[in-house]
């Protein structure tokens, strides 16, 4: 029998967002899931234990403080991943967040349509991110993140270097590890090369070119040499909306637990210079997927649940001050045409944050007529 | 996928048809376009969004050219802030959109010379690119030192820097900030490895550019699928349509085809006349302004856009586009003080030729007044005559009255007493005549070898004036009393006056009568008859003091660039020639140089019809090998208009034609001629061949020669061959209905029935609906094939062949069955046809079919035809492009074509399942890879449907044209039918003609079709382009009453007012 293709991801605190990325997935083809989840309080290991119990999913406690050496739960949860049955079941492999839709534009948009694409010798295909940005959305409400967020970077995005970042979807089938050649899972690719592996894994981009040299061995993103989005995206909703992004920087990145997501990650990440709604193409079939998971017992209150705790979530903080602030910074008209416009920024003033943005810049941006309206 | 938005710049004047119809052409090939102006300009065609260019680029430091005054400094700073700011394409007004811009890729640039210079008129670059961020940098300095520029040319300008006396970019090389900047920081940034050829955007160069202009196909030729657009070198090129086309190009050319297509109109915005290099400078502009105007028809501040056409015919001083130093705005105070006689025509013609004196008016001066006085008392009048005897008397009496002085007559070969009435002429005074000395065997012309000669003569010498005309010829003056002298003085004292012709008919005066000519004939042409171009030919008066080499038959000769400024030339409405018309050489009037007003030449060519039974047997003057038959009377024939002014000036003549008669000798001699024209009139008639002449011209349902449209020019054509066809075309111009467009009928065919049946043939009728169609195949010695579920129809019928292909459609139609399209091919077209059918929908997957054609192939079949087409929809679409490999240098038309139906070669194709049953592993089963040897390959599809996508980009190759139907889906042929164009498909792919524009320009009928604007709606509406929703509401119900789009309409209009006041609100 063949091997499952399989998501493994970690979550904190992502209730309300978890049924639509599910359903998504699932209807492009992939039919197991590995969650691990920590510190949650909104209802998502509810949510997530009962998709277990209709089978759809495995939840597991994140085990990263058990982990040995591990820096982050993400890094902690791979590592004991690679020794689970479950894992060795797949045949093919993809460490993904919540946040990130596999956006296949090859044929009829399913993992086969982009093997079939990409050839039968392909074992990894590194996506590229497209970060989407919030889109003008302010507000929260239960709606689908691939539907209210069409605002993203440009395809040539060379900063910041989070634009370029891959995911890994690997095919096991050519080596003995979990991950084929490879003998790590790693977050954005498999690691740890076993003999030869640099030699025979056949790699590819998300063009369905054979990636650089240097890349099998290691590195986490493109350049301006295997950048492109011709058969795949791996669409990033980083932000989703202002109040969701409240939340998020409440929460601590997962994998940075130390970093401040402030004004400086919104300006970078929040990109709005363009439009691509190329998902939508995929949006029925993920919708009757949907239905079908929301009418399994038990779901439909979780998933509400999940909802109103977000919400309830997001009253709490910005009934405070400095969250009401920020909210109102993020929110700001001048933030907003910055997002448009990230091109005109140095480097620098990307990473001291908006408040290091001149005043030219702010008067020759306001001026301009904005297109992407229609 | 949508498609980019596209962005230009205007700076300057309302938009001339050039850059209407290019922007237009993005607008209708699915672009958003967008254009920027500094303030309001007009003529922005329907569909372009017109935006404020401050909002990108203020104006506050505008930068223009110093040495051209050109605005394209600032344009260039301009387009690249623009596609820094905005996720836009560059494009230049003068790119011509030949193709959706669906690119995968940002970068957007072509060569313009390949390997060596990028142009930027078209320019789509990444934000976040390089190359953009070094452009713009550039532009922040106004002192540049391009680090491409030569060393010598760095050194030099840094020196200045350092002396502090740093050069400004206006003063630099032009285009400092343009294609040399974008192509040196494109290598520098290895940006370059984007570039598109040459192809893409340039395929016609500059020095090309004038083909742009000629009928025909020349530039079509030069294109293929790789082309996106084409740059039309617009500064250039308007300079051109308005001195050589009259501003208006040739409708068959490759400009006037765009325009068609894109339905812009050439006179609603015409190209403003402004020589070259003449772009003003603001300063100079309003220098222009205040200066003072001739009072008699200043209007009041600026002018107003060119469209207007003032009746006066007052030119704008900065729009002369004479260099002449005596060319002048100002009329000619006499020419008001000077009654004119107005003459009316049809209205149709009076408006027409009134738009043109207007517009010509627009643009070309008068003279200014002489600085001294001039002698204008000697008119010589210069001819050569044979046999004109009994018409002499009334031509040189009327000409002595309004001016002329001395007639010098070249005659030749007379029979009739034409000497003898010259020679008493002359005794009176009035006439030198001279033999001829035209040798017949020196091949050249009676009347060129009579002015060569005529400049020898003393009354030449002594001439003041001297003007070359026929005895047919009549000077009809409308100004003042009519004479000359009142000419002169209504133009300011020309030099050149050049006399357009007005061809007067017959009108059914039959018989000969000894009366002037002038009197019976009043019936004419219209002034307004560009063609034929005869039509408007001209005969020129010219002044000793005209600088010359040698005198025309129509005009003086040679004149020196260098004494151009000598040159006061002027038309029949008394207004400067155009300065091309000095070196050009040109005989005939044209849009731009016509003048009717004050002067016409009368020319009698046909008289009554007996008259020109004798003018017929004598021979043209000038062309003496030519017959001047039926078809030279037919095509001059021109009687729908009456110009009767000549009548009044007959008071001028009167006077010496009465002396004339009052001379014994004379009167004596003007009888004889009469007599001798009369006796020559009855032999004529009693000759058989003259007498069906005579009754021919008679006819009086022979049409006038207004409604017979040649434009070749007859004087180049081989007479005989030419007299056999004008003779058909007189015949098949009378107004009967167009006859079917027929492909050559061919000698018959070789018999059909020497190709022998292949092995997997049926020997017994397969299907009970092939029974009429095998009957017909055989009676006309064509042949019927069949398999189990496949037939092979050929019937002959000319050496062009049409192998059409069924499609499933077809399959499974009722009652007899007929290759797809006969009727069409077979009996419209006048094709041979190969019919392949089938019975059941199985893609022609079987041995018989394969046999069939590997038989007819092995057989030469093929090679008995000149032309062969393969055709075919869909399925058949599979079928026109598998078996063309059979015969090399076929055309194949398939329309929404499969090129396999292979699972293992196309997994994600889902259509039509049940063809995996079918054998896939044998021959031709796919048509990709095979293409090679075809001649031109069209394939008709659907970009955005993606199945038939797939199926297409498999087949792509240099000799593959993909002509793209953007959201009409699969169901083409209908669709074509429904549009009315499947024929004309089919005719430009059996001629090879076929080409994108064609295609486009047929394809354009699709806006009419209720599916299509149903596609397009739903495709605006879920992209959420509410405006664009309206517009496609609004330009469906101009077409046609539909309930569901009204109320979509409403609903949008309602949505986008919410929306508006929403964005208030904000």
């Amino acid at each position: 029998m063949a091997g499952t293709k399989l998501i493994i991801t970690c979550m904190k605190n992502e209730g309300p967002f978890i049924l639509e990325w599910l359903a998504y997935h699932r209807s492009i083809g992939f039919d197991d899931f590995l969650v691990f989840t920590n510190d949650c309080d909104d209802g998502t290991v509810e949510l997530l234990d009962c998709l277990a119990g209709h089978g759809l999913l495995t939840r597991m406690d994140n085990p990263y403080l058990q982990v040995e050496g591990a820096p982050n739960p993400q890094k902690g949860a791979l590592a004991y991943a690679g020794g689970l049955d479950q894992v060795a079941a797949a045949e093919q492999i993809l460490v993904s967040d919540v946040d990130e839709y596999v956006n296949i534009h090859a044929g009829d948009g399913t993992l086969d349509a982009l093997w079939t694409a990409v050839g039968a010798e392909v074992d990894n295909i590194s996506m590229q991110w497209r970060l989407f940005g919030s889109s003008d959305v302010d507000s929260y409400r239960d709606r689908w993140v691939t539907e209210q967020f069409d605002h993203c970077a440009p395809k040539f995005c060379p900063s910041p270097v989070q634009a370029w970042a891959v995911k890994t979807l690997i095919r096991t089938t050519g080596g003995k590890w979990p991950c084929g050649r490879f003998k790590q899972l790693g977050v954005h690719r498999p690691i740890e090369p076993g003999r030869g592996a640099t030699r025979h894994t056949k790699w590819v981009d998300g063009c369905g070119r054979p990636v650089q040299d240097k890349f099998l061995e290691a590195g986490w993103r493109f350049g301006t040499h295997s950048y492109g989005y011709d058969l795949v995206t791996l669409n990033h909703y980083a932000v989703r909306s202002a109040e969701s992004f409240v939340v998020k920087r409440d929460r601590g990145r997962v994998n940075h637990v130390t970093h401040d997501q402030g004004l400086a990650y919104w300006l970078r990440m929040n990109i709005n210079m363009e439009r691509d709604d190329s998902i939508r193409r995929h949006l029925p079939r993920a919708r009757a997927e949907y239905a079908r998971i929301l009418g399994l017992r038990g779901v439909k209150t979780r998933h509400a649940a999940a909802a109103k705790a977000h919400r309830a979530k997001i009253r709490a903080l910005l009934a405070r001050e400095d969250m009401a602030a920020f909210y109102a910074e993020i929110t700001s008209p001048r933030m907003k045409l910055l997002s448009r416009h990230l091109n005109l920024l140095t480097r620098g003033q990307m990473d001291a944050g908006p408040e290091s943005v001149p005043e030219e810049v702010f008067d020759r941006i306001e001026r301009v007529p904005d297109l992407m309206a229609g | 996928m949508s498609l980019p938005i596209v962005a230009s710049l205007w700076i300057g004047g309302s938009l001339s048809f050039l850059e209407r119809v290019c922007l237009k052409s993005f607008v209708d090939h699915g672009h958003r376009t967008i254009l920027y102006t500094y303030g309001k300009v007009a003529g922005v065609p329907e569909g372009v969004e017109v935006l404020d260019a401050n909002r990108i680029f203020p104006n506050d430091n505008y930068i223009r050219h110093a040495k051209s005054g050109s605005p394209a400094v600032h344009a260039d700073a301009f387009r690249y802030r623009m596609i820094e700011l905005q996720n836009v394409i560059w494009i230049d007004a003068d790119i011509l959109c030949m193709q959706p811009w669906d690119f995968r890729d940002q970068w957007v640039f072509g060569w313009e010379k390949p390997g060596k210079l990028v142009c930027n008129a078209v320019l789509g670059l990444p934000r976040f690119s390089k190359t953009l961020k070094k452009l713009n940098a550039l532009c922040e300095t106004e002192y540049p030192i391009p680090p491409w520029a030569p060393p010598e040319e760095k050194a030099r300008l840094e020196a200045a820097a350092q002396a502090g006396r740093p050069v400004h970019v206006s003063e630099l090389e032009w285009g400092v900030w343009g294609p040399s900047a974008l192509t040196h920081f494109l290598n520098e940034t290895g940006e370059m490895q984007h570039v598109l050829p040459q192809m893409a955007f340039y395929p016609i160069s500059f020095r090309d550019r004038r083909d742009l202009l000629v009928p025909g196909d020349v530039i079509d030729a030069q294109l293929d699928a790789g082309c996106y657009g084409v740059h039309l070198w617009n500064r250039r090129l308007r300079r051109r349509i308005v001195t050589h086309e009259n501003g208006v190009p040739h409708p068959d050319s490759f400009l006037g085809r765009a325009l068609a297509r894109h339905g812009i109109d050439t006179a609603d915005h015409p190209i403003p006349d402004v020589p070259p290099g003449q772009v003003l400078t603001e300063r100079e502009e309003a220098a222009l302004h205040a200066a003072p105007r001739p009072s008699s028809s200043a209007p009041a501040g600026r002018p107003s856009a060119a469209r207007a056409i003032p009746a006066a015919g007052a030119p704008d001083p900065s729009k002369l586009a004479s260099q002449n130093p005596n060319v002048t705005a100002r009329r000619p105070a006499a020419l008001a003080a000077l009654p004119v006689t107005e003459w009316k025509q049809s209205a149709d013609y009076q408006r027409a030729i009134d738009e043109l004196e207007g517009r010509t008016g627009n643009i070309t001066g008068w003279l200014t007044p002489p600085e001294e006085p001039v002698k204008n008392d000697n008119i010589l009048i210069v001819t050569s005559m044979k046999n004109e005897a009994p018409f002499i008397l009334e031509w040189i009496a009327y000409h002595l009255g309004i001016g002329a002085t001395h007639f010098l007559v070249y005659t030749n070969d007379c029979t009739d007493n034409t000497n003898a009435i010259l020679d008493r002429l002359q005794a009176l005074g009035h006439v030198t005549r001279k033999p001829n000395p035209w040798d017949p065997a020196s091949g050249k012309k009676p009347q060129h070898e009579a002015l060569n000669d005529a400049v020898k003569q003393d009354c030449y010498r002594q001439a003041d004036w001297v003007l070359t005309i026929d005895v047919d010829e009549f000077v009809n003056i409308h100004v003042g009393d009519g004479t000359f002298a009142d000419l002169f003085r209504a133009a300011n004292y020309p030099n050149v006056i050049s006399f357009t012709w007005k061809f007067f008919g017959n009108r059914g005066v039959h018989a000969y009568e000894d009366r002037p000519v002038t009197e019976q004939f009043t019936a004419c042409a219209p002034e307004f008859i560009p063609k034929p171009r005869l039509g408007w030919g001209f005969k020129s008066m010219v002044h000793s003091s005209a600088p010359y080499a040698r005198i025309g038959v129509h005009r003086p000769l040679g004149i020196e660039e260098e004494d151009a400024g000598k040159v006061r030339w002027v038309n029949g409405s008394g207004r400067a020639m155009p300065d091309q018309l000095l070196t050009n050489n040109g005989w005939r009037s044209t849009k731009r140089s016509l003048g009717y007003r004050l002067a016409t030449l009368n020319h009698y060519v046909l008289r009554s019809t007996e008259s020109f039974l004798v003018k017929r047997e004598r021979g043209r003057i000038n062309h003496t090998e030519h017959d001047q038959g039926l078809d030279y009377w037919t095509r001059r024939n021109y009687a729908t208009e009456t110009d009767d002014r000549i009548v009044a000036r007959h008071a001028l003549m009167r006077p010496h034609l009465d002396a004339f008669l009052a001379d014994d000798t004379l009167r004596g001699l003007h009888a004889d001629a009469v007599a001798w024209h009369k006796a020559r009139i009855a032999y004529l008639k009693d000759q058989p061949d003259y007498r069906q002449l005579f009754d021919d011209l008679r006819d009086p349902d022979r049409p006038d020669a207004l409604f017979i449209d040649k434009s070749t020019e007859e004087l180049q054509q081989d007479p005989e061959e030419a007299e056999d066809a004008k003779a058909e075309d007189a015949k098949a111009r009378a107004p009967s209905p167009t006859p079917e467009r027929r492909l050559t009928p061919a000698a018959p065919l070789p018999s059909a029935q020497a190709v022998s049946v292949p092995a997997s043939a049926l020997d017994a009728p397969a299907d009970a609906r092939w029974d009429e169609g095998r009957a017909f195949a055989h009676a006309r010695g064509g042949f019927h094939w069949e398999g189990p579920d496949n037939a092979l129809m050929f019937v002959p019928n000319s050496k062009r062949l049409v192998v059409t292909f069924d499609n499933i459609h077809v399959t499974r139609a009722e009652g007899p069955r007929w290759p797809w399209g006969f009727d069409v091919l077979f009996n419209k077209m006048g094709a041979s046809v190969l019919g392949v059918m089938g019975s059941q929908r199985n893609w022609f997957r079987h041995d018989f079919v394969h046999d069939s054609f590997e038989a007819l192939a092995a057989q030469g079949f093929f090679e008995r035809f000149d032309q062969v087409l393969f055709y075919g929809a869909s399925m058949g679409g599979f079928g026109a492009l598998t078996y063309q490999r059979l015969c090399p240098g076929a055309n194949v038309l398939a329309i929404a074509p499969q090129s396999t139906m292979r699972a293992e070669t196309l997994p994600d194709e889902d259509r039509w399942r049940w063809t995996q049953k079918l054998d896939w592993s044998a021959r031709y089963e796919d048509a990709a890879g095979h293409l090679d040897t075809a001649g031109r390959v069209w394939v008709i599809g659907d970009p955005y449907f993606r199945p038939d996508y797939d199926q297409i980009v498999r087949l792509m190759g240099d000799n593959v044209t993909w002509l793209r139907t953007p959201f009409m889906g699969h169901q083409l042929p209908n669709a074509f039918l429904t549009m009315g164009m499947l024929k004309d498909l089919l005719y430009g792919a059996m001629e090879g003609t076929l080409d994108a524009p064609t295609f486009y320009r047929l394809f354009r009928a699709r806006r009419d079709l209720p599916r299509f604007q149903h596609d397009l709606l739903m495709h605006a509406e879920e992209r959420g382009k509410l405006r664009s929703a309206l517009r496609i509401c609004e330009y469906t119900l101009k077409k046609r009453d539909a309930g569901n789009i009204k109320r979509t309409r409403d609903r949008l209009k309602e949505e986008l007012a919410a929306q508006g006041t929403r964005a208030a609100a904000e």
